[in-house]
C-alpha cells in the first residue's frame, strides 16, 4: 500500500467535501463549532531570531514562522500528509518523481505564487540552510517547472518522508523567489522583520523585546481564512511569569514548548485555562552514554545502569506525570514503526540486585570505600529537570557502587561540551522525531550523526544499524520502511547505547475560548484559529 | 572625627573668599582631565568584555543553527559569514575599528545593527529606571532621616533598619513574582508584564503607569534601601562628630543642627551612592525586566548571553561601561559644588 498516495487521496476527498458543504449549507450539526470571526489572540512566549523557517529549527521562529509562509505540504493530527500550497500531486512507481499542482495564491505584496518559487527556495535556500531539510535535499536529483503552476521533483533515491519533507516547519516553506534571489538569506529583512508569505497572516510589527504584530492577510488564497483578525505575539523570556500572565488573562496561549510539566497541574485547576496536545512530533527524553569513556562502552555496565535507574520515579517526579515511561529505542507513539514487542519494563526491570550482580560479573568490583567507578552528569541548570534527574540519579546508582558527580554547565556551552567536544559520562537530552525516524530519530544511532550538534552523543556506531537506518529511509512505503525500523529497534533494545527515560508530548496551554488551532507538528495552525469570545 | 574636618558654616566664610571664575576653572579643568582619562579606561573595558566573552565556553554557532544536526560544511559556511572563523586577535582590531567609527556591529540573533537595537532598549529601561531611582534616593534618604529621628526608640528604630534590611536583601525575582501573584492573578489591578497593553481602555500615559508600577516598585524598593543605609551611617557618623557636639553645645536646635551640618556632610556618601546607583541605570534591572518581560537592555542582555551573541553584549557592555564612567565624572562634578574640601584640594 502506497501511504503518502492513499493518505493525501483521502485527505484531498476529505478536504473537498467539507469546503463543498461549508458553502453550500448552513451546517446545523456543526453549528456549536462554527468559528466566530475576527478577535486578537494573544501569545506569550521567547523572541524569534527571524521568521524564516528555512533558516534553524528555533521554535519560536517556527511558530511564528508557519504564520507567514507555508509548505507545498501540511502534516495532520495524525502524522498523515495535507495538501497546502500544492492541491494535489502524483507520485511515480518507483517514487523517484512527484508531480505537485499549485494553489493560486498570492504573495503579501500581491505578486503571483508560482513554480519559480517553489524550485528558487527548495534549491537556493531549503538545500543549503534548512538543517531539518538536509537528508531530503540529498535525495533531490532534479526540480522541473513545465508551467507556471506545475513543480516535478526527481530525486537519485526514493525517500520514505520525501513528502513530510515539503512542510513548513521541515524547511521547505516556500519563499518569494522575487525577494530572495540574489540575497542572502540570512540577511534577507524578507527572512526577518519584512517577510512576505503566502500565508494568512502578515507581520506588521516588530517591537523588540515587547511584541510581534500580525494581521489577517485579507488577500489570503484559502476561503473565509483566516477568522482572527489580529496576532500579537507577546515575548516574556521567563517560563513563571508567562504562566503568571496567562493566569491574569493577558495572553490566550503558550506554546508547549515553552510549559513546563510542573506547571500542568495549576493550569489544569484554573478555570477558563486548558491544556492541549500541541501535535508536536513525539520525542524521547535519553540518557547518551559516552562509549569513549571506559566503562559505558561495555553492553554490561549499560545494562545495569538501566536496571538500577527507577524510571517510575523518574516518570513521576521528575516529568510530573506527563507523556509516558520510555519502553524502547524510538517513541511507541509512532505506531507504524514502533516494535510493541520490546518493552524496556520487561527487558531492564529496575533491580538493583540484578544491577550489582550483572557489574560483579562484568568484573567491575567494589572497593574498599564501595564505589566501583564514577561517572560525570553533564546538565544545564536551565533545564530543570536535567537537574532534578541528575540528583535522583545520583542516589539511585549509589546502591549499586556507581558515584554521580553534578556537573553543570550552562545551556549555550552545553552543545559544545557534549556533542564538539565529547567531554561528558551521561547526559539526559530530549530529541523530537520530527514525525518520522528518517528525520529526527536516525540522527541518535548513526554513526555520520557523530560529532553533529543533537546528533549520536553517545559515539555508537554499528555498520549494521546504519545500513537498516539507510534501507528504512529509502523504502516505498511503510510496512516496508517498518521492517527495517523494528529490525534496527531489537538490536538497539539489546545495545542500548542510549537510555529511553520518557517519551514526551508537549501540552499548549490556551484560553478555552481559543479553538481549533491545533493541527500537526505542533506550531499551529493559526488560519483556523478562533475566539469564542 | 579628625579635627581638621570643617563644619559647613566654617567653611562659608572660605568660600566666599574663592573668586568665582576660579571655582568654575578648576570644575571645567577637572572635568576635562576626567574626560580624558575616560578614553584609555572605555578602550580597557572594550578589549577586556571582547576577551572575556570568547573566553567564555559555548560556541555562538550552535545557537543560531538550533538544535538538529546540520552537515560540517555548512557549520563552517555560516561561521565565516559572520567572521567567527578569524583568529581572535584578528576579530579584535576589526571590531576596534568598527567601534571607532560608531558601528558597534551587527547582531547575529536578532540580525540587526547593535546601535539601533540597543538604544530603543535603553530608552525603554531609562523609562523604568529612572523615575525608580529617583524616587529611591529620596525615599532612601527620608528612611535614613527617620531612624535618626526615631533614635532612643529602640522597637521603631528597629523596624526602620530591618525594612531597610529586607529591601536590600530580598531576591528581586522572588519578590517580583509575588507582587504579579498578588496584584495581577489574584487581584486583578495591575497587569503582569510588558510595558504596553494590546488590549486596553486606558489612555498611553494610564497604561504605561499601570505596567510600570509593579516592576518600578521593585527597583525602587532594592535601590531605596540601599541608598537608605548608606545614608543612616554616613549620618549617624556624622551626627557623632565634634562640630554637630560643638554645634548642640552653642545651642542650636535639632533641625537646625541636622540641616545645616549633619546633612551637608552626610551628603558626599549618599551623593557617590545616588551617582553609582545611575550608572547602573542601563544594566540595573536584568532581573527585573525579565520577571516583569520588560523590553529593556537587561531583557536583551540575558537573551544575547544566553545565545552567545557576542556583538550584542559586547555593544551592552560598552553602553553599560559608558554609562558607569559617566556617571562617575557627574558625580565628582557633584562633589565640586557641594563639598568644598574637594573644591579646593
Amino acid at each position: 500500500m502506497d501511504h503518502g498516495e492513499r493518505i493525501s487521496r483521502r485527505t484531498l476527498g476529505l478536504a473537498a467535501a467539507l469546503s463543498a458543504a461549508r458553502l453550500a449549507l448552513p451546517m446545523p450539526a456543526l453549528a456549536q463549532a462554527a468559528a466566530r470571526r475576527g478577535g486578537t489572540a494573544v501569545l506569550g512566549m521567547t523572541e524569534p531570531t527571524n521568521v524564516n523557517p528555512d533558516l534553524s529549527t528555533s521554535y519560536s521562529n517556527q511558530l511564528v514562522g508557519c504564520m507567514i509562509y507555508e509548505g507545498l505540504v501540511q502534516v495532520a493530527r495524525d502524522s498523515s500528509i495535507e495538501p497546502l500550497l500544492a492541491t494535489s500531486w502524483e507520485i511515480s512507481p518507483d517514487r523517484k518523481t512527484y508531480t505537485f499542482k499549485l494553489a493560486d495564491a498570492k504573495w503579501h505584496d500581491g505578486r503571483d505564487f508560482t513554480a519559480a518559487d517553489v524550485k528558487y527556495t527548495i534549491e537556493n535556500v531549503s538545500s543549503k540552510f534548512a538543517p531539518v531539510f538536509a537528508s531530503a535535499a540529498a535525495t533531490i536529483e532534479s526540480i522541473e517547472t513545465p508551467d507556471a503552476k506545475t513543480v516535478i521533483f526527481h530525486l537519485k533515491t526514493s525517500f520514505g518522508p520525501f513528502l513530510m519533507s515539503l512542510a513548513a516547519p521541515q524547511g521547505g516553506a516556500i519563499l518569494p523567489k522575487h525577494l530572495f534571489e540574489g540575497t542572502d538569506p540570512l540577511q534577507n529583512p524578507a527572512s526577518s522583520t519584512a517577510p512576505v508569505g503566502t500565508g494568512p497572516f502578515k507581520l506588521v510589527e516588530w517591537s523588540r523585546g515587547a511584541y510581534l504584530k500580525l494581521v489577517a492577510n485579507d488577500r489570503y488564497w484559502q476561503p473565509e481564512r483566516p477568522y482572527l483578525k489580529e496576532l500579537i505575539v507577546r515575548l516574556i523570556p521567563q517560563s513563571t511569569s508567562r504562566l503568571q500572565a496567562l493566569r491574569a488573562g493577558e495572553i490566550d496561549y503558550i506554546p508547549g514548548y515553552f510549559v513546563a510539566a510542573s506547571d500542568h497541574s495549576v493550569i489544569k485547576a484554573t478555570d477558563g485555562l486548558k491544556l492541549e496536545n500541541s501535535g508536536f512530533a513525539p520525542g524521547t527524553k535519553m540518557m547518551f552514554m559516552n562509549f569513549a569513556s571506559a566503562p559505558l562502552g561495555e553492553k554490561a555496565v549499560r545494562h545495569a545502569l538501566m536496571m538500577a535507574t527507577d524510571r517510575e520515579f523518574l516518570f513521576r517526579n521528575v516529568w510530573f506525570g506527563t507523556g509516558g515511561i520510555g519502553v524502547m529505542p524510538f517513541t511507541s507513539r509512532m505506531q507504524w514503526a514502533a516494535d510493541p514487542s520490546i518493552d524496556y519494563r520487561q527487558m531492564y526491570p529496575f533491580d538493583v540486585d540484578k544491577a550489582n550482580a550483572a557489574l560483579d560479573a562484568a568484573g567491575h568490583r567494589r572497593g574498599s570505600n564501595g564505589s566501583r567507578f564514577t561517572l560525570r552528569y553533564i546538565y544545564a541548570p536551565e533545564s530543570a529537570d536535567s537537574a532534578q534527574a541528575g540528583l535522583a540519579l545520583k542516589s539511585m546508582w549509589q546502591k549499586i557502587g556507581v558515584d554521580v558527580r553534578l556537573i553543570a554547565v550552562e545551556g549555550a556551552a552545553y552543545a559544545d561540551r557534549v556533542y564538539t567536544r565529547k567531554d561528558f559520562d551521561v547526559t539526559i537530552v530530549g530529541y523530537t522525531s520530527y514525525g518520522d525516524p528518517a528525520i529526527g530519530i536516525a540522527r541518535v544511532f548513526v554513526s555520520s550523526a557523530i560529532g553533529r550538534p543533537y546528533g549520536n552523543a553517545s559515539q555508537y556506531s554499528n555498520p549494521e544499524v546504519d545500513e537498516l537506518f539507510v534501507r528504512g529511509a529509502a523504502a516505498t512505503d511503510l510496512a516496508e520502511r517498518a521492517v527495517f525500523y523494528k529490525e534496527a529497534q531489537r538490536i538497539l533494545a539489546d545495545e542500548l547505547p542510549v537510555l529511553t527515560l520518557q517519551e514526551y508530548q508537549h501540552e499548549d496551554a490556551a484560553r478555552t475560548a481559543l479553538r481549533d488551532v491545533w493541527g500537526g507538528q505542533g506550531y499551529g495552525r493559526w488560519g483556523n484559529a478562533w475566539l469564542a469570545e | 572625627m579628625s579635627s581638621y574636618t570643617q563644619p559647613a558654616e566654617a567653611d562659608a566664610a572660605v568660600e566666599g573668599s574663592a573668586p568665582r571664575a576660579t571655582r568654575a576653572g578648576g570644575l571645567g579643568r577637572n572635568i576635562l582631565r576626567r574626560l580624558l582619562w575616560a578614553i584609555p579606561v572605555m578602550l580597557a573595558i572594550i578589549v577586556f568584555n571582547f576577551v572575556l566573552t570568547r573566553l567564555a565556553p559555548g560556541d555562538p554557532l550552535l545557537m543560531i543553527l538550533g538544535d538538529f544536526p546540520v552537515p560540517p560544511e555548512y557549520a563552517a559556511r555560516v561561521r565565516a559569514e559572520l567572521g567567527l572563523d578569524q583568529p581572535m586577535a584578528v576579530q579584535l582590531l576589526r571590531y576596534l575599528q568598527h567601534v571607532l567609527q560608531g558601528d558597534l556591529g551587527y547582531s547575529f540573533a536578532n540580525r540587526e545593527p547593535i546601535l539601533p537595537l540597543i538604544l530603543a532598549r535603553a530608552a525603554n529601561t531609562l523609562a523604568l529606571m529612572v523615575p525608580g531611582l529617583f524616587f529611591a534616593s529620596l525615599l532612601g534618604m527620608v528612611f535614613a532621616r527617620l531612624s535618626l529621628l526615631l533614635r532612643g526608640k529602640r522597637a521603631l528604630d528597629s523596624i526602620v533598619t530591618a525594612l531597610s534590611l529586607f529591601g536590600f536583601s530580598v531576591p528581586v525575582f522572588w519578590f517580583g513574582q509575588i507582587l504579579i501573584l498578588l496584584f495581577a492573578v489574584e487581584l486583578g489591578w495591575l497587569p503582569a508584564q510588558g510595558m504596553f497593553s494590546v488590549r486596553t481602555r486606558l489612555s498611553p500615559g494610564m497604561d504605561f503607569l499601570s505596567h510600570w508600577a509593579l516592576p518600578g516598585l521593585v527597583v525602587t524598593i532594592y535601590y531605596a534601601a540601599i541608598v537608605a543605609r548608606v545614608a543612616q551611617a554616613s549620618i549617624k557618623e556624622a551626627v557623632s562628630s565634634d562640630f554637630v557636639l560643638t554645634a548642640m553645645a552653642k545651642g542650636a536646635t535639632e533641625r537646625r543642627v541636622f540641616w545645616h551640618h549633619v546633612f551637608p556632610n552626610a551628603l558626599i556618601p549618599i551623593a557617590s551612592v545616588i551617582g553609582h546607583n545611575f550608572g547602573l541605570a542601563l544594566t540595573g534591572a536584568i532581573l527585573v525586566e525579565t520577571v516583569f518581560a520588560w523590553p529593556g537592555v537587561g531583557s536583551l542582555f540575558m537573551q544575547s548571553v544566553v545565545s552567545r551573541d557576542y556583538p550584542t553584549m559586547q555593544g551592552v557592555f560598552i553602553l553599560a561601561g559608558a554609562a558607569v564612567v559617566l556617571s562617575n565624572i557627574l558625580t565628582d562634578a557633584l562633589y565640586t559644588l557641594i563639598d568644598p574640601r574637594v573644591r579646593h584640594s
